[in-house]
């Protein structure tokens, strides 16, 4: 009977299907002052709005990968349904995207099979990712491996440039969408509008195409 | 002509006065020879609101005006409070006049018979019309008049089929007919937004808050009642909608419980927008039952309590299947509940009512023969929704948990399609075997092997087989569920941790 031993953990106890976040952010040297401010900031709204919409607080689970001088997790998958992590993130090093984005897609596939282990639903999961600037590790593995399972449907990748500096070519090539490039530091306007996107997920049904307002999106940015 | 019983009028009647008889040159012999002597002897108030008022002072100061508005005036006001033959009423929040009058007259209609002297032929024959609504009972209503004075300076009583003749072209475009939902006109453009005003089909304005922006239009709260009122964006009007509407305002449910569409709702030329429904406040199912963590915390609703709440959304599902009617789109957020455990049925107007489709729906309440067809191309059976029934059954017994949610499962839609149901099931009667290998981790399994076979069995039937249990068979079983708990026969327990161990109970149940 071994296999139906009660563990109280969150997979097992909450029912309600999931959509799993992965937030890939720049932390390079070139964030450092305002702009990593403004991230962490964004982040923890983020959180908070989730946090405090009734359904996606269970279904929406966040998880935070940063590069800069490492690739590091500063937060694996959770729900934000008792509380929500404020990520303290400082800014230094190189921007290795590449290996930053392959850490992310693990994570993922990691996540999608817990999913299916304890038999947990699951709708697409979604990466964002942002970056000021352009990688400078070899990225082209880590963008074709993105930019295919955006292909077959199985992820859903937002890329997202950060003022003037970011290339938005080379982001684009982690996806099947163009990048988005924000005005000036506005974090906060994008993050409200992917916490309004992730909600309004958890209210329809696994498995179908998400329905994004893609006119929203062109509001907040400057292309 | 008709003479007037003012004697009658001032006894039986509350009496009000309008901008334009006021204002009308004859006016004064009016008062001297008939207002001013009936009021000295039944001492009954001609009732002037605040809003009326102040457009005399208004006139008064045109020149065109300024003479018989500042001679009204003076007549109002001339006389101290006790012995004045007029009284003014009013509150801050009143609109313009005309509407005033009709919300007045609406509210008042059957407490008391009501006379509005005025020339404003218009307005009278849209207070006239409040004699003639369908929405309540007609004997119950009260004598409505409008009194106008005519071109001999003479008061008369005002006659709407006279004046439904004169002008039958412009009143063909506005009043089709008598009954309340014909008043209203469908016209595929609409340019309202939020802020504008908004009126019952019989003029009457309401005041509301915009509550929320939905999927396909405005939620408004109405001021002062417990009424919602849903407010189409103009791209989403349609003929289909509006003649889907007009048959559900038609069709009068009796049950409370399930928010239906009562009135329409229109704009100042009497265009369909939308409709009024009841306002209830409460969790939606979702949140109430859909969260364990959140039941386990609270520690309030018992497993009675759930099989409870199965009877009563069954109960209000028979009778709309009495009507002809389907649900079709069946999820959590449609069903309300209050803080007394009552069930209210919402966002009704999708239900699938004669030729109406209902055209919405989600995978996870869909049969698996009418997976992945839209919704809006055909008609849903009762089989079809003796699925999304059961569905719904089991999320609420098994708090939140999809039938099909399984260990190495596909999308719902390919789950429910292979119809791989993943709890243990064995019938040796009938030969129906389920392994349960792949039933999901947690306490699932442990909420399943507590139920009553008859309540799996019922499950079983309607997930995988061709005939599916029906409502007749749930009530039933699902009452034997709570003399069972009440016997000590099966667990009480939301989360039961332990199997089954009494095999003599089993057999019972």
């Amino acid at each position: 009977m071994s296999k139906y031993d009660l563990i109280p953990s969150d997979l097992t106890e909450n029912p309600t299907a999931r959509i799993a976040i992965c937030l890939v952010l720049d932390i390079s040297s070139s964030m450092d002052g305002d702009p990593i401010e403004e991230l962490m900031e964004g982040v923890t709204l983020f959180q908070k709005s989730l946090h405090e919409d009734p359904i996606a607080k269970y279904a929406a689970e966040v998880c935070i990968i940063g590069f800069g001088s490492s690739v590091t997790v500063i937060q694996d998958f959770k729900t934000v349904d008792n509380n929500y992590f404020v990520p303290m993130l400082s800014a230094s090093g190189l921007t290795p995207m590449g290996q930053a984005v392959s850490t992310a897609l693990d994570l993922l596939e990691k996540r999608k099979e817990d999913f299916r282990n304890v038999g947990v639903d699951y709708y697409q999961p979604w990466m964002v990712l942002m970056s000021d600037g352009a990688p400078t590790d070899a990225y082209s593995s880590s963008a074709k491996r993105s930019r295919s399972m955006m292909e077959q449907k199985k992820l859903t990748v937002f890329p997202i440039g950060i003022g003037e500096g970011a290339n938005l070519n080379i982001l684009e090539e982690f996806a099947t969408r163009s990048a988005i490039r924000l005005k000036g530091l506005n974090f906060k306007d994008f993050f409200v509008w992917l916490s309004k996107s992730v909600s309004s997920v958890s209210r329809s049904t696994p498995g179908q195409d998400i329905k994004l307002n893609t006119d929203e999106i062109k509001g907040w940015g400057t292309l | 002509m008709k003479i007037i019983n003012f004697n009658h009028l001032f006894n039986e009647y509350k009496i009000f006065a309008d901008t334009c008889t006021l204002i009308n040159p004859s006016f004064h012999k009016f008062y001297d020879t008939i207002l001013s002597p009936f009021y000295q002897i039944t001492r009954n108030k001609i009732i002037i609101p605040s809003m009326v008022f102040q457009e005399l002072e208004r006139l008064e100061k045109r020149d065109n005006t300024r003479h018989n508005a500042s001679k009204v005036l003076k007549l109002i006001t001339s006389r101290n409070k006790i012995d004045s033959v007029f009284e003014i009423r009013g509150e801050a929040s009143d609109s313009f006049a005309d509407n005033l009058f009709l919300s007045v007259f609406t509210k008042y209609r059957l407490k008391y018979n009501l006379c509005l002297l005025t020339n404003d032929f218009k307005l009278s024959y849209d207070i006239c019309n409040l004699r003639n609504q369908l929405s309540i009972n007609n004997s119950s209503i009260n004598d409505i008049v409008c009194i106008f004075l005519n071109r001999n300076e003479e008061p008369e009583i005002f006659n709407p089929h006279l004046y439904e003749k004169k002008n039958t072209a412009h009143l063909k475009r506005k009043y089709p007919e008598k009954k309340i939902s014909n008043n209203v006109i469908f016209q595929p453009h609409n340019n309202w937004k939020p802020g504008q005003k908004l009126f019952s089909p019989n003029g009457v304005e309401l005041e509301y808050q915009l509550l929320t922006r939905g999927g396909e239009a405005h939620i408004l709260k109405v001021k002062r009642e417990e009424k919602i009122a849903k407010v189409f964006f103009a791209e989403r009007i349609t003929q289909e909608k509006y003649s889907k509407l007009k048959l559900m305002i038609q069709t009068k449910l009796r049950s409370k419980q399930i928010i239906w569409p009562s009135t329409f709702i229109v704009d100042r030329g009497g265009n369909f927008l939308g409709y009024i429904m009841d306002f209830k406040a409460g969790l939606t199912l979702r949140e109430m039952c859909f969260y364990p963590t959140k039941l386990k915390n609270e520690g309030k609703i018992s497993r009675k309590d759930l099989v409870y709440l199965c009877l009563e959304i069954l109960k209000q599902v028979a009778l709309l299947h009495r009507n002809n009617i389907i649900i079709g789109d069946i999820n959590p957020d449609n069903f309300i509940i209050d803080d007394n455990h009552k069930v209210y049925f919402i966002d009704t107007d999708s239900y699938q009512i004669k030729e109406y489709p209902c055209s919405v729906g989600t995978d996870l309440f869909t049969a698996p023969e009418i997976q992945g067809i839209n919704f809006a191309t055909f008609q849903r059976n009762e089989e079809h929704e003796l699925f999304a029934i059961a569905t719904l059954l089991f999320m609420i017994l098994m708090p939140g948990k999809h039938p099909f949610s399984q260990i190495d499962g596909g999308s719902p839609a390919e789950n429910i399609r292979a119809k791989k149901f993943p709890y243990r099931f064995n019938d040796e009667s009938s030969g129906t075997h389920f392994d349960g290998y792949k039933t999901p981790k947690g306490s699932w399994f442990y909420i399943w092997n507590n139920m009553p076979f008859m309540i799996k069995e019922l499950f079983i039937k309607s997930f995988t087989q061709e005939k599916r249990a029906t409502i007749r068979e749930w009530q039933l079983a699902l009452k034997k569920y709570i003399s069972f708990i009440e016997k000590g026969y099966h667990s009480n327990e939301l989360f039961p941790t332990t199997i089954k161990t009494n095999t003599t109970i089993n057999k019972e149940s």
